[in-house]
């Protein structure tokens, strides 16, 4: 099955019909949030953002601005290998 | 694994600016129950409770230093599984509201803002399947996260919050 860049979005609401609500804010806010994969932060999707996102071809997913610096210093770092590391780390001192 | 509810019927937040230490029942916290627990963070839902308008800048954030002596869930706050089936984990994870020694907000790992105004207004943050939060183990700074209001505007009102995490 192809996946499309949309499927893996989160959701956001934010409900202020029955508020005095938030400065700037319409009344009522539904919008998409995409994770990135290299530091795991939500990003709330802009529609009016006319730069790239930046995708990272190493883990095939969504990057955020600060992780997209990184990334072309470093090369791909995903959070799924951070997790590794750490459970590694732990079944070699014999934790698990 | 089965998903648990961390919630409170009704607290207010303390604002604590990031990098700070939190005030006990005026934030909370989820923590890894061992250090090779895995847990997701798949929504947080939080609804006003206040009797005047009140803008709360609420942030989920990992913590850079954790939550340490007698964590328990303060006032009002409960923890349980979704499903009544669920089985009694060999270490059991560890939210809580209240400890000796509260958390503090780590400055650069903030995950999500949720702005909202606690006076009627209603935040809900739900992720898609496999794009949870995660945290591991049960130290500074991945084995924790927090949801607290930072101090930036005003002062904070009640609110009530759902929080929805699976241990793996």
């Amino acid at each position: 099955m192809i996946l499309s860049k949309k499927t893996r979005e989160g959701y956001l609401l934010l409900d202020h019909t029955a508020s005095p609500g938030v400065p700037g804010l319409a009344p009522k806010v539904e919008v998409a949030t995409i994770r990135c994969s290299h530091c795991e932060r939500q990003v709330i999707r802009n529609p009016a953002r006319e730069r790239e996102r930046h995708w990272c071809p190493g883990c095939n997913k969504y990057v955020c601005d600060g992780c997209e610096v990184l990334r072309r210093i470093h090369g791909c770092r995903p959070f799924d290998q951070v997790i590794e590391k750490v459970m590694t780390k732990h079944s070699n001192l014999g934790v698990i | 694994m089965a998903k648990w509810s961390f919630s409170n019927a009704s607290w207010t937040p303390t604002a604590v600016a990031a990098g700070a230490t939190m005030t006990a029942n005026g934030a909370c916290f989820l923590q890894g129950g061992s250090s090779t627990q895995y847990l997701m963070t798949s929504e947080i839902y939080m609804g006003g409770n206040a009797a005047a308008s009140a803008v709360n800048d609420m942030v989920l954030s990992r913590d850079s230093t954790v939550a340490v002596t007698s964590i328990t869930l303060g006032t009002n706050g409960k923890n349980a599984a979704l499903d009544p089936a669920t089985a009694a984990l060999a270490a059991p994870q560890v939210p809580g509201f209240s400890a000796t020694t509260m958390p503090q907000a780590s400055t650069t790992l903030q995950m999500l803002a949720l702005s909202f105004n606690a006076f009627g207004g209603i935040v809900r943050w739900v992720a898609y399947p496999g794009e949870e939060i995660r945290t591991v183990g049960a130290s500074a700074s991945l084995g924790e996260l927090s949801l607290s209001c930072s101090s930036i505007t005003g002062t904070p009102g009640a609110l009530s919050s759902t929080w929805i995490y699976e241990p793996l």
